[in-house]
């Protein structure tokens, strides 16, 4: 991964390079902000209308970047949401933007899992209005988290990819063709599971019920 | 662009229809409406109007005073070359007229009768312009008792001024033992303004000590020296003196002129709270309603008038000290655009039930008005196209953050809403704050938002707009 390369997506949310994928990956999973500015700005469409957004609040309510605490601070994330909505989102954003496969997410933790936290890494992403609020915010969580092992914390953790949600990545071995990666907090959702064997959650009945804790990041690659 | 306002009702008329205000009559003639000069409508935003107002007592010498700036503005061209000047209507042309006789004559203009005022229309150009002055002279007796129902329609005028001339002769509060003070007056401009359902937070008061060559070195009063020699040594006190030679200031600076009348009026302030009766009094009641004071002394005829005749030619000092304060504080808002963002989710029906059209034009008239709704970025009604009157066919989230960001940071927002706005506390710690209003249709708040109106149902709409020309006062004073 290499930090000091940075894109900024269309809602100006920072994605970074990772050499082993040959893409950029979302910074953090996808906020609430973000997808309220393809709510606002996708043309009139029936299927992303208040009832829709209501829905998923009602899953996992929403907070204002600056006042989110550690107790709340996934309530920041879009979540509850579906796969192929996650996709029209991707295709707002723009060409090349996609859902990553599970191969892609595992080389992206893999390639930062023991890699240290970098402190200087919300005020090197230059970041501007509530990318930059939510940026710091979860940040300041994570320092909070590791007060005690301070050189536990790793590039990781910073990204989100433990202690965020659970993020929708495709895979081939079943017939949804979606699963799930990462750890949510325990505050949210609590789970006997790390990322680390590399193994995506296979959710039942994904189809027809909203999953609370599943959200997602895209990866842009050319 | 600011939409023009109506000089004689204070309302927006369809100006391209006619000139002619449908409710106000014309002076000495009921049957016909005033009309509105052509050159103020059309050319409203290259020479915007500069309105001033008077208040003061009975006989203090507004009605001079006034007569005064016009003469002065009127030979200002003798010694700041390249400025001119333009009467718009009979009426104000009548008006100079008359007030050129007397100047030649030396006689006074006699004090102006309780009546609505008849605003006169003078475009100045060149070094202190473009401006369309439009003056207003209030008669003086409705300001001497308490404040009264009836008076509504003579100081309507004060509702369109964010500067007001208050207008006070200091020798003449003294002769009358100062059974009025100066205080009083300010009260019955709270009052009045109360009474129009008009905030006077951070509007200002250009106080005018008339008849200054009563008090000018005059040892009794024990005015500071400088203020003593900025009076004396006025370099516009001869222009109306058109047989005496004037030096002409081809190098006028009014940024530097404005340096030493900031210092006289911190030492008129001064000299207020220490000398004159009820003047401490005076100040902290208008700091307490945050009102803005500027202080001035002046005189419009250099001397005594006997029999209300001058026996000499008028020498008029600082007359144009007050205008350039009105100057000053009248500068251009720094509003670019305002924005008006309606909510269209299931609980915003009673938004559309209210004449939103009647909001829209009472903002044209500070800047170009946009409509969007709440949670859509494309916009609903361009500038120049009033609100839409009804939902959108698909509702949107409750969403402001999206479209506030696409603005610029000199514009403006009213958000109208039914019920919580999702990420408005995102901007809690943002120019927003100070920028946006917040109009809570219900019958109490959604969610905490400092500049906040909750319109229950059955209140007047001007309620909303009078809160939100608060909102543009306090971001062109910022």
């Amino acid at each position: 991964m290499d930090i000091t390369n940075i894109k900024l997506d269309k809602t100006g949310f920072p994605m970074i390079w990772v050499e082993e994928i040959k893409a950029y990956i979302h910074w953090l999973p996808v906020t609430k902000v973000q997808i309220e500015y393809f709510l606002c700005d996708s043309p009139v469409n029936k299927d992303f209308n208040e009832s829709w957004y209501n829905e998923l609040l009602e899953l996992n309510r929403r907070v204002s970047p600056r006042q989110a605490k550690k107790k709340d601070y996934w309530q920041l994330f879009l979540t509850g949401i579906q796969p192929e909505e996650a996709q029209a989102f991707a295709e707002w954003c723009g060409e090349n933007y996609r859902l990553p496969t599970i191969d892609e997410w595992n080389k992206t933790y893999r390639s930062i899992r023991n890699v240290a936290a970098v402190g200087s890494l919300p005020a090197d992403l230059n970041l501007t209005g509530r990318s930059k609020a939510i940026a710091e915010k979860i940040n300041e969580i994570g320092i909070e988290r590791y007060r005690i092992n301070p050189t536990e914390r790793k590039l990781v953790d910073q990204l989100m990819m433990r202690y965020g949600v659970m993020e929708w990545v495709e895979v081939s071995n079943n017939a949804y063709n979606w699963g799930g990666m990462g750890q949510p907090d325990p505050g949210f959702q609590s789970m006997i599971r790390t990322p680390d064997n590399g193994t995506p959650e296979i959710p039942r009945d994904a189809k027809k019920n909203r999953l609370r804790y599943y959200g997602f990041r895209l990866i842009y690659q050319e | 662009m600011p939409q023009p306002k109506c000089p004689f009702c204070f309302n927006k008329h369809d100006f391209k229809k006619s000139r002619k205000c449908p409710n106000s009559s014309r002076k000495g003639n009921p049957e016909e409406n005033e009309e509105i000069p052509r050159q103020f409508i059309e050319q409203y935003n290259q020479v915007p109007p500069l309105s001033l107002v008077t208040m003061g007592f009975k006989q203090h010498g507004k009605t001079t005073y006034l007569a005064a700036l016009t003469m002065v503005l009127e030979n200002l061209y003798r010694i700041l070359p390249g400025t001119t000047y333009q009467l718009l209507d009979q009426y104000t042309v009548e008006t100079v007229t008359e007030m050129r006789k007397n100047a030649i004559s030396g006689n006074l203009p006699n004090p102006n009768q309780i009546a609505v005022p008849r605003p006169m229309f003078v475009n100045i150009y060149g070094g202190l312009g473009p401006n369309c002055l439009v003056l207003y002279d209030v008669a003086g007796e409705i300001y001497h008792s308490v404040y009264e129902n009836s008076n509504d329609k003579y100081i309507q005028s004060l509702k369109t001024v964010k500067n007001v001339l208050f207008m006070v002769s200091l020798k003449d509060l003294e002769e009358d033992e100062y059974r009025l003070r100066i205080n009083d007056l300010l009260q019955r401009y709270i009052e009045g303004m109360q009474h129009l359902q008009m905030p006077v937070a951070n509007h200002n008061l250009i106080v005018v000590f008339t008849k200054g060559d009563k008090l000018i070195n005059q040892a009794e009063y024990g005015l500071p020296e400088k203020v003593n020699e900025h009076f004396l040594k006025d370099r516009f006190q001869k222009v109306t003196r058109l047989s005496s030679p004037v030096d002409i200031l081809p190098n006028f600076s009014q940024d530097e002129y404005m340096i030493e009348l900031q210092e006289v009026s911190d030492l008129l302030k001064d000299y207020t709270r220490r000398v004159v009766p009820g003047g401490g009094a005076f100040i902290d009641l208008a700091e307490l309603n945050n009102i803005g004071l500027y202080f001035t002394i002046t005189s419009a005829t250099g001397g005594n008038p006997v029999n209300n005749r001058m026996q000499v030619e008028a020498t008029r000092y600082c007359v144009l000290d007050p205008y350039f304060w009105a100057l000053r504080l009248n500068e251009p808002l720094a509003v670019s655009e305002i924005h008006m963002l309606l909510d269209g989710t299931k609980e915003s029906d009673r938004i559309y039930t209210e004449n939103l059209a009647s909001i829209y034009e009472e903002l044209t008239t500070y800047s170009d008005v946009t409509t969007h709704y709440v949670g859509q970025s494309r916009i609903a009604s361009v500038a120049g196209q009033p609100p839409p009157t009804t939902k959108p066919r698909v509702l949107r989230p409750r969403l402001v953050g999206p479209i506030l960001e696409k603005f610029d940071e000199n514009s403006l927002a009213m958000v109208l809403a039914g019920g919580e706005i999702l990420d408005l506390q995102d901007f809690t710690n943002s120019t927003w704050r100070e920028r946006l209003l917040l109009v809570a249709f219900g019958d109490e708040e959604y969610q905490p938002w400092q500049n906040q109106i909750i319109f229950r149902k059955g209140d007047d709409l001007s309620l909303v707009t009078d809160q939100f020309r608060q909102l543009i006062i306090t971001d062109s004073s910022l």
